[in-house]
């Protein structure tokens, strides 16, 4: 459980003033819920999400993850290993140069009793599909299998929240399907919290619930068809609807018998051919 | 500026156990004025083959002409060739290097001698052109910039440069809708207003579809497609089995095709399809009201 409440942040690079980040933000994230995050670039969404595991802390307001406050000095390491982090360049979260070792480092660098280490990564190797491939040269790895690496490691950590900063952003289509379903996979199986961070709407369309932040704030939230179908608000806020979605508003607009919040290519599909 | 591209080969740490080859005799042209889309699955080769363009690669195999000079017989000029052919690198925001934005863009333009007022020009004029409001971010430091801006402000060091040809490697990674949005029409305006010769490389299907006159398609160090934008995404089996997806209008014209109604596989984006299911009356009027539309 995720609770910010009035969180304002600002950066206060030297001599350059302050430039303000987040204000008054109110967010819960559930257990097990599938959080989608998207917003225009710098609008607060990767200052968001590192205050979710204390790489930022709120200079007014409060943050609780699991009952914990980020601000008490005392609550660091338990946060770090309830919440995992991962970014959107897989070449630099990459550390070692065996596969498996580091799926490793992140249980290691907690401290975790050497005896269950290696349980935890043969488990992660396992959920993320790379027990195949456990004893590869990361750096010979495809981008997409890069991100499952950097994914496993925050498993083997037993966190029990994965927040992404745009782990898909530098990846191509296939690799893009393979990390978001993946994604969906721990997100059911193994009831992990995910907070997922993007500029690919279509990625959203899985989610339980989308957030849109804007300028600093959190502007809309709902279900993907919730948010999806307010079009031209998500227009205005330098967003766009995925395009299946674009289809259907479009003719929905036009007058024709489609629904406008269609979120798959089979609503669509669907949906002309109920119409003849 | 043509840039012909003749059976090259590249192989990175050649000679050593780490030896790997990832282009297998390479042949393309990219024609004077054109804008050509470069698409091909992740680790294909695409970064590697366009560092040849600029000559930041000499071929060891095969052969790069830029303008008809052989880049490997033309080594003194590479500074030159490096000028007319901008190269925005995939991950551009770790180019940046000066400590605010205004400098960092201008240090290209400083390099090449010319004069502070034309170097302010330049730097606010490529601001302006990748979005980034010269009033608000002049002396940002570039650190304290979102990963999107830094991104913006990259791409901006290298129109001041004012290149002939522009290699964008994928440019749009990373940027918002609206960016992607500012980043093709502006990618559109230089090739139209300056005409500027334009690669650009792109994993996101959607913005080639719209922008490119030609896509060539890298696979496994060779080039195994080429032609018009519609030509080469209803490829549809070829693109599913290189692992680069089927853009949603296609499949969705696709399915319907294959549900027996008869709509023309021949648009790419959202506005054409649009138009192409209504016009082949596929789709009714509505009578009925849904919901709280
Ligand atoms: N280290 C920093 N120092 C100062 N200002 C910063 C710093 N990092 C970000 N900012 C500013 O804070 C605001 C929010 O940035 P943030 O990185 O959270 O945006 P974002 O939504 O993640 O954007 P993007 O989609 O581009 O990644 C922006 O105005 C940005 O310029
Ligand atoms: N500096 C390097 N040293 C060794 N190998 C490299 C280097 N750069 C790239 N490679 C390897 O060359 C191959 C092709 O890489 P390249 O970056 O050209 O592909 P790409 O098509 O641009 O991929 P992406 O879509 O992921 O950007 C990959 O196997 C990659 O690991
Ligand atoms: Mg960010
Ligand atoms: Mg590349």
């Amino acid at each position: 459980m995720i609770k910010l409440e009035n969180v304002d942040f600002s950066y206060q690079p030297q001599a350059g003033g302050i430039v303000p980040a987040l204000s008054g933000v109110n967010l819960e994230i559930k257990p097990g819920e599938f959080v989608v995050i998207v917003g225009h670039n710098g609008s607060g969404k990767s200052t968001l999400a590192k205050h979710l595991n204390v790489l930022n802390k709120p200079t007014s307001g409060e943050v609780w993850v699991n009952e914990m406050n980020t601000k008490a000095e005392a609550n660091l390491w338990p946060i770090r290993s309830y919440v995992g982090m991962v970014f959107q360049n897989p070449d630099n979260q990459i550390v070692s140069t065996v596969v498996e070792d580091d799926v490793a480092f992140g249980p290691e660098n907690l401290g975790v009793d050497p005896a269950k280490i290696q349980k935890y990564v043969d488990e992660s190797l396992e959920i993320m599909h790379l027990t195949d491939i456990r004893d590869s040269a990361p750096h010979m790895l495809s981008g997409g299998q890069k991100q499952r690496v950097a994914i496993a490691g925050v498993l083997a950590m037993r966190c029990q929240i994965i927040v992404l900063d745009e782990p898909t952003a530098l990846l191509d289509p296939d690799s893009r399907r393979e990390v978001l379903e993946s994604l969906h996979r721990i997100n059911r199986e193994e009831k992990l919290t995910v907070v997922l961070i993007t500029h690919y709407m279509e990625e959203a369309i899985g989610a339980d619930r989308i957030v849109v932040m804007d300028g600093g704030k959190v502007v809309l939230q709902g279900t993907p068809r919730e948010v999806f179908a307010q079009v031209d608000k998500i227009r205005a806020l330098s967003l766009d609807v995925p395009m299946v979605t674009q289809i259907a508003a479009d003719l929905y607009a036009r007058g024709y018998d489609v629904p406008p919040d269609c979120l798959s290519e089979e609503e669509v599909v669907d949906a002309i051919c109920r119409s003849l | 500026m043509p840039i012909v591209v003749k059976d090259l080969e590249h192989t990175y740490m050649e000679g050593t156990p780490f030896a790997n080859k990832v282009l297998y005799g390479v042949n393309m042209t990219v024609e004077d004025g054109e804008l050509l889309g470069l698409i091909g699955p992740s680790r294909s080769g695409k970064s590697t083959l366009v560092q040849y363009f600029n000559g930041l690669f000499i071929p060891e195999k095969g052969q790069v002409r830029v303008d008809s000079l052989d880049t490997r017989e033309n080594r003194k000029n590479l500074k030159a060739l490096r000028q007319k052919v901008g190269l925005i690198f995939q991950y551009p925001e770790h180019q940046l290097f000066a400590e605010t934005v205004s400098k960092d863009v201008g240090f290209g333009p400083r390099n090449l001698g010319l004069d502070e007022k034309e170097i302010t020009r330049r730097v606010w004029h490529s601001l302006e052109a990748v979005g980034m409001d010269p009033k608000i971010y002049w002396n940002r430091y570039t650190f304290a910039l979102s990963g999107g801006q830094k991104r913006r402000v990259a791409i901006a060091g290298v129109l001041a440069m004012q290149p002939k040809v522009l290699v964008l490697d994928d440019p749009t990674a990373g940027l918002d809708p609206k960016g992607r949005e500012e980043i093709l029409s502006m990618v559109k305006q230089l090739h139209e207003n300056l005409r500027v010769t334009i690669v650009f490389i792109s994993n996101n299907m959607e913005d080639v579809a719209r922008l490119a006159q030609r896509v060539v398609c890298l696979a496994q160090g060779k080039i195994v497609m080429s032609g018009k934008p519609i030509e080469v995404f209803t490829q549809v089996e070829m693109l599913k089995s290189m692992g680069l997806g089927v853009l949603p209008t296609i499949s969705i014209i696709q399915k319907l095709r294959d549900r027996g109604l008869n709509v023309p596989l021949n648009t790419l984006t959202v506005e054409e399809t649009v138009e192409a299911l209504i016009a082949s009356g596929v789709v009714r009027r509505r009578e009925r009201q849904y919901g709280t539309f």
